[in-house]
């Protein structure tokens, strides 16, 4: 059972991987609609799916398949003339395979209401444009198999029965020379066995785990693998396995094992001798297989492919805490060898913190996934979206390769979509009233994404209309988000920062988009809870910018400990510019506020025991100030005393502490004490 | 049939449901949060992880002699949040019947909304806790 969950998940992630694809593909193909490549790469894509879900037992997703893999052969054989409500029609397809992939998730069998009624759209449209023969139906298929994978045929005729060939380099030739002699010694046999998968399988890597499993039932060791374990979890093979395994089963029993495996077309069996290895004349073979690999690249160009294995995010979790475990244990050995200052220790104490950080880093790098993982969902979306609001858009996305943690991206999905939405509900305006402003009829909306210090910044802007100050102050005041009197005196920064107030919504009129319970407020919220920060900016009738900065990492930072009131506090590095020493007369008063100047630069200063209501210290002479860094915003903050920098592990406060918008968090530092974690850009 | 957990604060003995208490500990650091509720006492390093621990007698106003310490600290779990309250002394563990407490009228609205009644046991009389309500936790199902 738990195997079947195995491959079923491999299933799920690979179907959905392909959906996405059809989606970017098909929606390619709705701006040219006449480009047979990318049709023949839906088409490819479709047939694969078909596959997938025909192997599995899924007929309903099958079936769905199939006739959207007709509907698409009836287009390339100019059967039906492709239009909009073709293409409108495809994109329902996906989504209802997208339903059914859902229920499958779920432990259904991936019938689903939408995969029925769109099966019979698709099933009239085959009707209607009548130019089908119903015969033909089933051949369709098989036909585009042989366009697409051509280079596979040969080969087959290539495998005469009994003997093959294995070709490996002398070095391989003779540790296999010494595993035959240990076999003999401990009794054992030692074969090769070559698996040849089925043409057009499906799941190949499924199979392939499948085989080694078999092996290992059998109690027989893999000594030899070609392609390499490596290969085969990242799936580049073909149809062909061999391995080598020393093992106590007679060969019947071998091969009669492996053919169990579904999808195995032959299993070949030799005892180790050295003529296996002899034959040259394979070579013919393994040409074929870069240009079909080249062939498959070149009409998969615009998706990008990273190599990778699956790990579930769980596992990733879990290293994550251990690692942050690991970081406060180091800390706290470090604290107490302190006392004792011993030069041997010391070394290996560098060392270790050496090999922590690294491992940190790795670890850290492991979880992040490129913004492309979140953002390629969004091109349908605008789509389908502009389409419903006859508005014309042109969603330009820039730096998706810029990584960030997994969870970070999982969580800001959502955020991303309704200020997406909202540029295309409030911003972006109505072709007509575009072309009276004098503005180009299509509206652009620029989602990008980069790097920036510590963090990611994502921003969305658009060309519309921008935001009308009045009218968020009426609403604001009608809400009674602000009163009247404050609400004048309020900059344009601080009106457009209204809208992420709870209780606000700018929508005069809903539409079927809004509604969707998800306001401006739970983005800030979610942002905010991601430690990152949100702010907006508008010019009226040019256009708004949403910009959001997100750090990279959500465990553990590197920070300035510092004391106030005998207190440990902590301030990410990544906040400050700098640490200053200064003395009493270089601090001056304006308007009520207390400044230094920087470089000739004026920072304003906040102190901490003034905010945190503690007393006054003694007067000394000198103050230690930290200058903080937000946004392009510079102040200092005055502490107590500074204590050095350390990498902490940020923990929450949980939610009766939410409401001291002053800390960010708490950290276990490495003598069991807290250190709570500043928020700086609360401070001023 | 419901489990309480006794204990004392003051002169005082009142009762929490078992299922929302998780253990005791004995007192330790406290790291002081400023800016915060103020019957918020501040927050403990509870085997790696971070409470907060609050003050009951700020929020049902019991007035402490000068010279009062607490000594435990009861951990609570509600909706898989740990809190901690301080308390003098732990007792027992009760079983009441919910239907049958005693409603005594607060007189200065103290304790109105914030008890669940009280707990008549021989001759102790025992404030039962509403400490989701003196909380302000949400109260999920």
């Amino acid at each position: 059972m738990s195997d079947m969950d195995v491959y079923l998940s491999v299933f799920l992630e690979e179907a959905r991987e392909n959906v996405q694809n059809l989606n970017d593909s098909l929606l390619s193909l709705e701006n040219d609609k006449e480009n047979l490549e990318i049709l023949n790469e839906i088409f490819r894509i479709m047939h694969t799916l078909k596959g997938m879900a025909g192997t599995l037992g899924f007929d309903e997703l099958a079936k769905m398949c199939h006739s959207m893999e007709n509907t698409l052969d009836n287009i390339r054989n100019e059967k039906i003339k492709i239009d909009d409500d073709i293409v409108d029609l495809l994109f329902k397809g996906l989504d209802a395979l997208d339903d059914s992939l859902s229920d499958i998730q779920n432990g259904g069998k991936g019938h689903t209401d939408s995969v029925e009624e769109t099966n019979k759209q698709f099933e009239n449209l085959l009707k209607e444009g009548k130019v089908v023969k119903n015969s033909e139906e089933k051949e369709e298929p098989e036909e585009k198999n042989d366009e697409v994978e051509p280079a596979q045929e040969k080969k087959v005729e290539n495998l005469s029965d009994g003997a093959f060939f294995i070709d490996m380099d002398h070095e391989t030739k003779e540790t296999m020379k010494k595993v035959n002699q240990k076999a003999q010694e401990d009794d054992l046999k030692f074969y090769f066995v070559k698996v040849i998968l089925k043409e057009g399988v499906q799941l190949k890597l499924a199979r392939a785990f499948m085989v080694v499993h078999k092996f290992e039932e059998l109690k027989s060791e893999i000594v030899y693998s070609n392609p390499t374990s490596e290969e085969i979890e990242e799936e580049k093979f073909d149809r062909e396995l061999v391995f080598g395994i020393i093992s106590n089963q007679t060969k019947d029993k071998l091969v009669s094992s492996i053919k169990t495996v579904s999808e195995v077309e032959a299993v070949l069996i030799e005892e180790y001798n050295e003529k296996l290895f002899e034959k040259e004349e394979v070579e013919e073979k393994k040409d074929n297989k870069p240009e079909k690999d080249n062939n498959d690249k070149s009409s998969k160009r615009k998706v990008k492919t990273t190599q990778s294995i699956r790990v579930d995010i769980k596992k990733l979790d879990e290293l994550m805490n251990l690692m942050a475990e690991l970081v406060i244990s180091r800390s706290r050995i470090l604290e107490t060898l302190k006392k004792y200052s011993i030069k041997e220790v010391d070394e290996s104490l560098s060392q270790l913190s050496r090999i922590t950080l690294d491992l940190q880093n790795i670890v850290m790098k492991v979880r992040m996934v490129p913004v492309s993982f979140v953002f390629n969902r969004y091109p349908r979306l605008v789509r389908d979206i502009s389409k419903d609001l006859k508005k014309e858009i042109n969603l330009i996305i820039e730096g998706e390769d810029t990584e960030l943690d997994r969870t970070v991206a999982d969580e800001i999905g959502d955020p991303l979509i309704h200020l997406i939405r909202n540029s295309l509900d409030h911003g972006i305006e109505s072709p007509e009233k575009r072309i009276a402003k004098g503005k180009p009829k299509t509206g652009t909306i620029r989602l990008s994404a980069r790097h920036e210090g510590n963090g990611v910044i994502i921003e969305i802007e658009d060309d519309g209309k921008g935001l009308d100050r009045e009218q968020i102050l009426n609403i604001a005041i009608n809400r009674g988000v602000i009163d009247q009197q404050k609400a004048q005196s309020l900059s344009d920064e601080e009106v457009f920062g209204l809208i992420f107030e709870s209780g606000f919504s700018t929508k005069e009129k809903a539409t079927e988009l809004s509604g969707r319970g998800v306001g401006m407020d739970v983005v800030k919220s979610t942002v905010e809870g991601l430690n990152g920060t949100v702010s907006i900016e508008s010019e009226k009738g040019k256009g708004t910018k949403v910009t959001i900065r997100l750090p990279l990492t959500l465990a553990i930072i590197e920070a300035l400990l510092i004391t106030v009131n005998k207190q440990v506090y902590a301030i990410p590095i990544a906040n400050i510019d700098t640490t200053q020493k200064i003395s009493d007369g270089e601090l001056k008063e304006v308007q009520d506020r207390e400044v230094f100047m920087l470089r000739g630069e004026v920072i304003p200063i906040v102190r901490l025991r003034e905010i945190f209501e503690y007393e006054k210290k003694k007067n000394d002479e000198q103050e230690n100030i930290v200058i903080i860094k937000v946004g392009n915003k510079k102040f200092g903050v005055i502490v107590d005393k500074l204590l050095g920098q350390d990498d902490i592990v940020i923990k929450s406060l949980g939610s009766l502490l939410t409401d001291v918008k002053e800390f960010s968090g708490g950290a276990i530092l490495g003598d069991g004490s807290i250190a709570l974690i500043l928020d700086v850009a609360s401070l001023i | 049939m419901t489990d309480v957990l006794s204990f004392q604060i003051h002169n005082q003995e009142y009762a929490i449901e078992v299922e929302e208490i998780e253990s005791v500990v004995d007192i330790e650091e406290v790291t002081p949060v400023p800016k915060s509720r103020e019957f918020i006492n501040g927050i403990i390093n509870l085997r790696g992880r971070i409470v907060p621990v609050v003050d009951l007698t700020k929020k049902i106003n019991i007035k402490l002699p000068e010279e009062h310490e607490f000594e435990n600290i009861l951990i609570l779990k509600i909706d898989e949040q740990e809190i901690g309250v301080f308390v003098d002394e732990v007792k027992n563990v009760l079983s009441i019947d919910e239907t049958n407490l005693e409603n005594i009228q607060s007189k200065n609205d103290v304790y109105t909304g914030k008890v669940k009644g009280t707990i008549k046991v021989n001759n102790r009389l025992i404030i039962y806790l509403d400490i989701r309500a003196i909380l302000n936790l949400e109260k999920i199902n």
